[in-house]
């Protein structure tokens, strides 16, 4: 994928920088929001990784300016500041996705993998999902296993719809708490552990065992077929 | 809605015209007697001045001119106003209309029976006269009398009048000091939710009340420059302190990638975790700050009865791993303004309490009902609970009770969940539930109905 990051921190930018280029993508970097909408101007990319703190013009300003522009290249908006209505305002603006400073690197590779797929997967809204032997009915909320139904809870449901939307790339702990909870905070208990063990004890009785496979101290994947 | 029995601005008025009334019974009091007492010296002069004019009579004439003269004067007297008596030094009454027995002599007020109108009484002039006579002039006190109605009627009509227009002052005064001192509790209450940007009315009539305002709105600039400047503060802290951190991690990261040894991966992971539990005390403070301090908030309706059961059944396969039971009662469809990640996160936070601080086999119950405008939104364990001493310290920041020192946590949680009451309107509850704990969030209604 091509990747914008906007970030006038040098060494975060580079250590962003040099991870995401290990995982294959090819990463421009502009040290502020002028430099940021110019190249914009000038390239296409798939992603863009905004800092909400940023001289000349912040994150919001230059998200602004973008989609006022029609500009709708899906962007992560990075933010210090654990403000409540940081988020709601990023997300207001036009962020697609949005991330706490400070983060584990893998939790930011997760998420731009997640956002380039959103873009390509753009338009076509499916009612069905398949991964290997499953298949997920989105409208009769039914999970089959060669063609037996297995019974699952509706967060269990959510849970293995996001892991089979991610494609076999990870879905990060806190991903899972956003989407399928709609929890913004870190709870200190293992909520997610404890939902994937019951979902994973269900599909193994249904036939689909080690179906999804743990990234340690990151999240979970389906495994591949 | 004035509360009357209650209002101070009523009882100073009602006090204020008591005063007033007293102040006028006394007055008139003072008015009274001197009229009174006038009169009384001038019917005296008036009964003296006849004695002396009939002793003048007897001077001239002796014994039978006075008796001539007092029976002209009974005769001439046809009002009854003057009353006549003549006695002998045998006591007889000789000439005159007083029905009698001969008194004493002097100056004084008597009573008699007399023939129509019974008891009377008489102010009474009686003078010895040379020769063992008595001569008696007097007046009825009836004419006194009349002048006392007339003054009591006058009086009382005052009296009356004084009262009803100081008691309708009063209300009056009392309603105008109640919604001019309301609006500046109104006011206040708001400041209190967090519009700290909100002022006193002032009007241009410079008076007391626009002064007390015009001071409030400057103590309410200064508290606002102030918050302002705490804001800006954190979060150029927040930046500040929280970048070195995340490249510190980010290094420990690459470490710990670059770095073959499992033993050494380990420590390095454990590194992380240690860099991440600082992340995360510095997060929490910054955000009990940020709810404490008014900041903005995402106030949106949503159902609370939603989110708790959300909650339950995300926590409660963690409380069933770990032997606890969760069970939860929610009385469906509640809405209220506010913000539902907050409140999320303040329940997930009395349940990870009631998780940490019970022992093993304990059974946890989330409640949600509503009553008198609020939503009442609970967590009650059977574990054993916090001394009513503790409790109020168990809201203060970083207080960890002495039973809790070995148990994870910052000290944050339940301050949190105490300032999100209160960003809300409310207030959080930690009440004895024989046995064990129960935290009650109390969060008003606002106006928003109890959707079906």
């Amino acid at each position: 994928m091509r990747i914008l990051l906007a970030e006038d921190d040098p060494q975060a930018a580079e250590f962003v920088a040099r991870g995401l280029r290990d995982l294959g993508h090819s990463v421009t970097v502009a040290a502020d929001g002028r430099d940021a909408l110019q190249i914009t101007q000038l390239h296409d990319h798939d992603v863009l990784v905004l800092d909400r703190m940023m001289p000349v013009h912040d994150g919001i300003q230059v998200l602004r300016a973008l989609r006022s522009a029609q500009v709708h290249v899906p962007v992560l908006l990075l933010t210090a500041l654990g403000r409540i209505e940081d988020r709601v305002e990023g997300l207001e603006a036009g962020a697609d996705d949005y991330l706490v400073k400070p983060f584990a690197f893998a939790e930011l590779a997760a998420r731009v993998q997640a956002l380039g797929r959103r873009s390509s997967n753009a338009g076509g809204s499916t009612t069905q999902l398949m991964w290997g032997v499953l298949r997920m009915d989105l409208l009769r909320r039914e999970v089959t296993c060669s063609g037996e139904r297995i019974a699952l809870q509706p967060r269990e449901f959510a849970l293995l719809e996001e892991l089979i939307r991610g494609g076999g790339k990870t879905i990060t702990r806190t991903m899972l708490l956003e989407t399928v909870w709609e929890f913004h905070f870190d709870p200190r208990t293992n909520i997610v552990e404890t939902h994937m063990s019951r979902l994973r004890g269900k599909l193994a009785e249904g036939g689909a065992k080690d179906i999804i496979e743990t990234v340690r101290g990151v999240g979970y994947r389906m495994r591949a077929v | 809605m004035i509360r009357w029995h209650k209002s101070a601005t009523l009882r100073m008025a009602l006090a204020y015209t008591a005063c007033l009334t007293l102040g006028v019974m006394g007055l008139w009091g003072g008015a009274f007697w001197t009229m009174r007492h006038a009169f009384q010296q001038q019917l005296d002069v008036d009964l003296d001045d006849e004695a002396d004019r009939l002793l003048a009579e007897f001077r001239k004439g002796s014994t039978p001119a006075l008796v001539g003269a007092v029976g002209s004067r009974v005769r001439l007297n046809t009002s009854d106003e003057l009353i006549y008596a003549l006695y002998d030094r045998k006591g007889e009454e000789i000439a005159g209309n007083l029905p009698h027995p001969r008194p004493r002599p002097g100056k004084y007020t008597m009573q008699f029976e007399d023939r129509d109108e019974g008891l009377d009484t008489i102010r009474v002039v009686a003078r010895d006269v040379p020769g063992g006579l008595l001569l008696l002039v007097a007046a009825d006190s009836e004419r006194m009398d009349r002048i006392d109605r007339r003054m009591e009627t006058s009086f009382v009509g005052a009296l009356l009048g004084v009262l009803a227009l100081g008691l309708l002052g009063a209300f009056l005064f009392a309603r105008l000091l109640h919604d001019k001192l309301g609006r500046i509790a109104l006011q206040a209450y708001a400041v209190a939710d967090g519009a700290v940007s909100a002022r006193m009315p002032v009007s241009d009539r410079g008076d007391e009340f626009d002064h007390l305002a015009a001071s409030l709105n400057h103590m309410l600039a200064r508290i606002e420059a102030l918050i302002a400047n705490l804001r800006l503060v954190s979060g150029a802290l927040a930046h500040d302190l929280r970048t070195p951190l995340t490249r510190l991690r980010q290094r420990i990261e690459d470490a710990a990638d670059a770095c073959q040894e499992g033993r050494v991966q380990d420590e390095l992971d454990r590194a992380t975790r240690e860099v991440e539990d600082v992340l995360g005390l510095f997060g929490a403070i910054l955000q009990l700050s940020e709810v404490e301090g008014g900041g903005a908030l995402q106030m949106q309706p949503f159902d609370v009865a939603e989110l708790a059961d959300r909650v339950a059944e995300t926590y409660e396969p963690a409380f069933a791993e770990d032997g606890r039971r969760l069970g939860w009662l929610v009385e469906p469809g509640m809405n209220i303004v506010g913000s539902s990640s907050l409140i999320a996160q303040s329940l997930s936070n009395l349940l990870e309490n009631a998780s940490r601080h019970t022992p093993v086999g304990s059974e946890v119950e989330i409640t949600l009902a509503s009553g008198n405008g609020e939503v009442l939104l609970s967590v009650r364990d059977n574990g054993a609970g916090i001394d009513s001493a503790d409790r109020a310290r168990a809201l203060e920041r970083f207080v960890r009770l002495d039973a809790a020192r070995s148990t994870p946590g910052f000290g944050l949680g339940l301050p949190l969940v105490d300032a999100v009451a209160r960003r809300h309107g409310g207030w959080l509850e930690l009440a004895d539930a024989r046995p064990g704990l129960r935290a009650t969030m109390h969060l008003p209604c606002r106006g928003v109905s109890n959707g079906a």
